[in-house]
């Protein structure tokens, strides 16, 4: 997992490795409790524009079962430079708000979530309250196979 | 006056094997029949003390939990009552429906009432969810959940489950009244169903980045 710790290097490849910052100057807050930054909201009747179809997919399905939810209504500054400056930062797609939770619908390879968890991981670390459950691909193909969210699109395609 | 017939012995998975084209869709089982028995058996004994001298509803929902109801009751030894009721579920039938609702309400009033919520499988959570906000509203003593099986990796959000039969991963599973599009639930354990019987569902490729 790439966390930014002096891992052990094979030989010969020192220095094919960009110059990374030490974890601690990345990773420190400027305060100690940092403070999540609101999305401006959409104007009423902006339609929202997902960006892939299963989140959209999704989104149908909580308004099936009548739970208010907001899209990508907060970001979360995860690391700065050393000027405070944020330079990562987590926007989870989802915020159910009667569960108060936010959900990330992943939609990439299993492979190339490593990102993603350390980007959760540091989320938890710095905002413990925050409720926030990551769904990985293997997840939301659960969810379009219970749902079976997608099956209007083979249907329109054989059409 | 009949002919007495033998009784029937119980079947093993491998008897099942040998004629069922249903077990041919089955990749693995997961919980042998013996392995629900004794732990239905064990749910059944736990809520007879838990609920001794309450008279409990136990609300099934339909149509999952018919056999694992039936079997939860008898393995019950103190006085209850049993209600049903069945909401519509997200799918290519309903989508276009607008929202959840009630196909068949309670026929009891829960007002005053200790009553257990009975669920063969929960997973997102999101059914759930929506069926015990209703309930709750009916002003019932006491309302808990008692569900058969268990995924909670695919849980949404936090939901408080008082009696768990089996914690499962989160695979596609069918049997002991669980389905896949209306077929399976007679077979009377619980296996993984195949890939290539399940429609595909594959996720769409990234229109956008």
């Amino acid at each position: 997992m790439d966390d930014g710790s002096n891992s052990t290097r094979k030989p010969g490849t020192e220095r094919t490795r960009p110059i990374r910052h030490k974890p601690a100057d990345r990773r420190r807050p400027p305060s100690p409790r940092p403070e999540p930054i609101p999305n401006p909201k959409r104007p009423n009747g902006d339609p929202i524009r997902f960006s892939h179809p299963a989140e959209e997919a999704f989104a149908k399905v909580l308004d099936f079962y009548q739970i208010a939810w907001e899209y990508e209504p907060t970001t979360f500054p995860l690391e700065w430079d050393k000027e405070g400056r944020v330079i990562a930062a987590f926007s989870p797609d989802f915020y159910l708000v009667p569960e108060d939770t936010y959900i990330e619908l992943t939609t990439m390879k299993q492979s190339l979530v490593t990102k993603k968890n350390r980007k959760l991981r540091l989320l938890h670390e710095l905002y413990p309250d925050v409720k926030c459950k990551l769904m990985y691909r293997k997840d939301v193909e659960s969810l379009a196979v219970k749902y079976r969210l997608f099956e209007h699109r083979e249907r329109e395609k054989d059409e | 006056m009949s002919e007495k017939t033998e009784p029937l012995l119980p079947r093993s998975v491998d008897s099942i094997n040998d004629n069922s084209a249903l077990v041919n869709d089955i990749a693995e089982v997961l919980i042998t029949e013996e392995e629900i028995q004794a732990r239905v058996a064990e749910l059944g004994a736990q809520i007879s003390v838990d609920y001794a001298g309450l008279n409990p509803l136990l609300v099934g929902v339909l149509r999952g939990v018919f056999i694992f109801m039936a079997d939860l009751v008898r393995s019950i030894t103190i006085p209850i009552s049993v209600d049903f009721i069945s909401i519509t579920r997200y799918g290519p039938s309903t989508r276009t429906q607008g929202v959840v609702r009630f196909t068949k309400d309670l026929e009891t009033s829960i007002q005053g009432r200790h009553v257990l919520f009975v669920e063969d499988v929960i997973d997102t959570g999101l059914s759930l969810r929506y069926m015990l906000r209703s309930l709750e509203t009916r002003e019932p003593a006491n309302l808990r959940v008692c569900a058969l099986f268990n995924k909670p990796r695919a849980r949404l959000f936090d939901l408080d489950i008082a009696y768990t039969g089996f914690v499962l991963p989160d695979k596609f599973i069918v049997g002991y009244g669980l389905d896949y599009d209306e077929r399976y639930r007679n077979l009377p354990f619980v296996g993984v169903l195949k890939e290539e019987a399940i429609t595909e569902q594959r996720l769409p490729v990234r229109t956008q980045t």
